[in-house]
């Protein structure tokens, strides 16, 4: 689209933003902003989320209209951002209608941002995209989500009839962002489903455990009904997570399965080459660029342009288009993923990894979908070189540790491998903990058939949580189990 | 905003669209600063306002429908949304209501600073001084400041409801986390709370360079069988995941099957909600907007009551309580010394002083976290350890777990909606299998 041609009205979102004035009013501010600091670069970024929340199980039927977590509410917000390239002064607010009054307050501020000679401007871009979608989310009548919801309340209930608790979950998100700079000026609607199963059963000692499995995925509507996949692995949940046993720690032959592997990468080098870390000097990843970090087998990236994934977009919050970024390739740190203000010390250029939690939120570099990239191996010739071992099932969540390279991952299952086959037998949950480099290097096989279920969120610590997915293949590695 | 609001949905009620209302507003300024190093990365200034707007809907089948929205005063379509929740009230729920007209007015004095409320850039930069005067201290000792984030809040805090009740109150807050690095390791820091001269900057800096410098000699944790020594954070995690159950929702969910009168925890341990210790919570209110008032939910180890807001205590048919934003556990009667040096009698001792990541699961109360620095005392030696994990299971742990005299404070993470906790420091846990470096443990 041209510079100055009309954005039309959103088509995925029932929108109350009247984004034509607001972009001629951020425009308007930045101008007048960078011809009283001709050293400052200015940037506006206005986010509008709506979107469903149903939750139904027997005891209630929770409806929440607005978008769900990680937005904090329905409705519109924007942050004003300026920097000198060095430092960053912004002003945000929930109340759009305060945007005007956001430049006026930020001005006296300014005075403090020195000019740095840092090359502030890219290249000029006009856009307007969208995500595709067939049946747009807020177009469907919310009695139709309830009685699919029911339905697949019914079905989950007919699978565990020993069931404590089962619940069915419903989430919509849809946003448009609009990003404007002195020479950028884009609009992005995004539009996603999540569908999940929690089914609580007793396992062994009497105590409660949760068989799960969801799916999350960009589109509309028409990616509301829970894939079979879901269904198949509810049902192996229900099989395998009330019977396992506690297992004995240990460092064993495992093969993670693909959700496995993608926690791995998230943890591993995904959070371990974040530009940010690297130049507070918190992670260790600055001195390996170019150096052997793993096998040869192991690629790793991270993509915000993969096309119906749940952590892509058009652009990031900084105003950077999606991009791919090889973080590992055949062993061998390539590269960290970083932000417009964030990586160029470090002589890269940015990718798209400027994220926020919202505009209420400052940006960091943040992962989008970060995989294991497929192999040539198959899952069964990977169990047939197992002499005792684990096949490691259903990641629920992990901790990184980019300084000292150590590793959390934990998940539900460990199914028992014994000379080349699966004995039966159940374990978990389980805890695998380990040395980067060395867990790394222990790849042994990495398998050929990529799995994402595209659910999960990344919080950098505790506090900051954006919407990510990863994926891999299966491999087998050594690792510390507990 | 919030007027406008409210008289929608009183026209609704009269009209008979919808049966009751609650209107929960929230307005909160955040001061906020980063630094990378040395270097001010950034200072932001955030304005926001919410309105959590929550419909009740009787059905024709006896059932009442529910539904609940968050708005900003930005939002046009308010109208609109509104129209929209009424008729989303159309699911299929056991009749409860929203509460009336408090007893007593909110105490606030527990959680709301007014030097905090009236922070500005200027408090800002006095801490900013603070921090720069830390990292000289670094310097001098060869360490390398890696970040600080510090957060200034302050939030008032209004709910109505069709049924009459109207309370406001304010509450203020703090969020500092932190690092010192060298070029292979690093001391995070963080710290939350509701008190400005509770920030103590300069403390925090001083003990995670003090663990830093001794980190390089930390070897992995050798594989066995220990007693385990918990520090406040870890002992504040157990304690959320197994009090989780001591609330009427979780038994209204399936949850929960404790009953008044069972035996919970340690041996005489009493738990109380809502505590008003200085620094103990985040608001005077409970989540249905009514003034919090303290209760014991534990008494010399058992059971005395659940905690339940009215929608629960509808629900459930438990005695109406409250809900509970706060955990106070009362200490033991020996000393962390005395714990430890009672428990070598028997064996090694694992004393983790931070996991890397401790999220216990709240159905099953499963915990395990990798340790991100301890000590292993055996044999007259203590050796400085990390990697490797530990875990079990939180009930089952804390039954027979021996808490020590020594008190703390943990703010928890209101990201997670972790619950503050004030208790013991320290709580030495049964003899629980250790993964590590093999060939090496007890």
């Amino acid at each position: 689209m041209g510079p100055d041609e009309p954005f039309a009205p959103p088509r995925l979102v029932r929108s109350s933003v009247p984004w034509n004035d607001v972009d001629r009013a951020a425009r308007a501010g930045i101008r007048e902003l960078e011809a009283r600091f001709p050293h400052l670069r200015a940037s506006v970024l206005v986010q509008e989320c709506d979107g469903l929340t149903i939750d139904k199980e027997a005891a209630e039927e929770r409806i929440v209209a607005g978008a769900p977590f990680p937005a904090e509410f329905t409705g519109s917000s924007f942050v004003l951002s300026v920097t000198n390239g060095s430092a960053v002064v912004e002003w945000a607010s929930d109340d759009l209608g305060l945007l005007e009054r956001g430049f006026e307050e930020l001005r006296p501020e300014l005075e403090s941002l020195p000019a740095t000679g840092m090359a502030l401007d890219g290249e000029p871009c006009s856009a307007d995209f969208a995500v595709d979608v067939r049946e747009p989310l807020h177009e469907v009548p919310l009695q139709r989500k309830l009685e699919r919801l029911r339905a697949d309340f019914e079905r989950a209930g007919q699978l565990a009839p020993k069931a404590q608790r089962v619940v069915t979950a419903y989430r919509e998100t849809q946003v448009v962002e609009l990003f404007v700079s002195s020479n950028r000026r884009m609009r992005q609607q995004l539009s996603r489903v999540t569908r999940a199963v929690y089914i609580l059963v007793p396992g062994v000692g009497g105590r409660l455990v949760q068989a799960r499995a969801g799916r999350d995925v960009q589109g509309g509507f028409e990616q509301a009904a829970i894939h079979p996949y879901t269904w198949r692995q509810l049902e192996q949940a229900l099989d395998q997570v009330p019977r396992a046993e506690p297992l004995t720690p240990g460092e064993y032959d495992v093969i993670v399965d693909g959700e496995w592997a993608g926690l791995i990468a998230h943890e591993a080098f995904g959070h371990g080459s974040e530009s940010d870390m690297l130049e507070k000097n918190r992670a260790r990843a600055v001195n390996y660029l170019g150096k052997t970090l793993g096998s040869p087998l192991v690629e790793l990236r991270d993509s915000a342009a993969e096309p119906g994934r749940s952590g892509s977009f058009f652009f990031d919050h900084l105003g950077t288009l999606a991009t791919a970024t090889p973080i590992i390739q055949k062993g061998v740190l390539s590269r960290p993923i970083s932000a417009r203000g964030s990586g160029e010390g470090l002589g890269f250029r940015p990718s798209s990894n400027g994220r926020r939690q919202s505009p209420l939120h400052k940006a960091y570099v943040r992962m989008t979908n970060t995989d294991i990239v497929p192999g040539e191996s198959r899952l069964e010739d990977m169990v047939a070189a197992v002499k005792y071992g684990f096949y490691l099932r259903m990641p629920l969540g992990g901790m990184e540790d980019p300084k000292g390279w150590g590793i959390q991952c934990q998940g539900s299952v460990a199914l028992e491998i014994q000379d080349g086959r699966f004995t039966g037998k159940c374990f978990g949950p389980v805890i695998l903990t380990g040395y980067l480099p060395e867990l790394l290097s222990s790849v042994r096989m990495v398998g050929r058939d990529f799995e994402s279920d595209g659910m999960g969120y990344c919080g950098k610590g505790y506090k900051e949580f954006v919407k990510t997915t990863c994926g891999g293949p299966a491999m087998l590695l050594r690792a510390r189990l507990g | 905003m919030r007027e406008s609001l409210v008289g929608f949905l009183e026209e609704a009620r009269k009209a008979g669209r919808i049966s009751q209302w609650r209107v929960r507003g929230e307005r909160r300024r955040q001061l906020e600063l980063y630094y990378a190093g040395t270097r001010r990365e950034a200072r932001r200034t955030v304005a926001r306002e919410t309105f959590d707007v929550e419909v009740l809907r009787d059905q024709d089948d006896g059932t009442r429908g529910h539904a609940k929205v968050r708005l900003t005063p930005g939002s046009s379509r308010w109208r609109e949304l509104l129209e929209a929740l009424v008729d989303m009230a159309r699911s299929r729920n056991p009749a409860w209501s929203f509460p009336g007209p408090s007893e007593h007015a909110p105490d606030n004095r527990h959680c709301f600073d007014a030097r905090l409320a009236g922070a500005t850039h200027v408090a800002m930069d006095e801490l900013s001084g603070h921090w720069l005067e830390a990292c000289r201290s670094l310097a001098a000792r060869s360490l390398v400041p890696g970040h600080l984030e510090l957060f200034l809040g302050h939030s008032e805090e209004s709910v109505t409801t069709s049924a009459g009740l109207d309370v406001r109150t304010e509450s203020t807050d703090f969020y500092l986390e932190g690092s010192v690095t060298t070029a292979e390791h690093e001391r995070f820091f963080l710290r939350h709370g509701c008190f400005l001269e509770d920030v103590k900057l300069a403390e925090q800096v001083e003990r995670a360079a003090k663990e830093l410098l001794e980190l390089p000699a930390a070897v992995l944790v050798p594989q066995g069988q220990y007693r385990v020594l918990l520090h406040a954070n870890a002992v504040a995690q157990l304690f959320r995941a197994a009090t989780f159950d001591l609330q009427a929702e979780s038994v209204h969910h399936g949850i929960s099957r404790l009953k008044t009168g069972e035996r919970f925890g340690p041996e005489g341990v009493t738990v109380r909600a809502n505590s008003p210790i200085r620094g103990l919570g985040r608001s005077a209110l409970d989540e249905e907007g009514v003034a919090l008032r303290p209760f014991d939910v534990v008494r010399d180890g058992r059971v005395v009551a659940l905690a339940t807001t009215t929608k629960y205590a509808t629900l459930t048919g438990f005695p109406w309580t409250g809900g509970m934003r706060s955990l106070h556990v009362e200490g033991g009667t020996r000393s962390r010394e005395e714990l430890l040096r009672a428990a070598l009698k028997d064996g090694p001792v694992l004393e983790v002083l931070d996991f890397s990541n401790l999220l216990p699961d709240n159905e099953s109360k499963d915990f395990s976290g990798e340790l991100r620095l301890g000590y292993l005392h055996r044999g007259g030696e203590r050796l400085l350890v990390r990697g490797g994990s530990v875990g079990g299971n939180a009930v089952t742990v804390l039954a027979d777990a021996e808490l020590a005299s020594e008190l703390a404070s943990d703010y928890g993470n209101p990201a997670m909606s972790e619950l503050p906790y004030h208790g013991p420091a320290y709580a030495l846990l049964p003899v629980m299998a250790c993964s590590g470096a093999q060939g090496s443990g007890s």
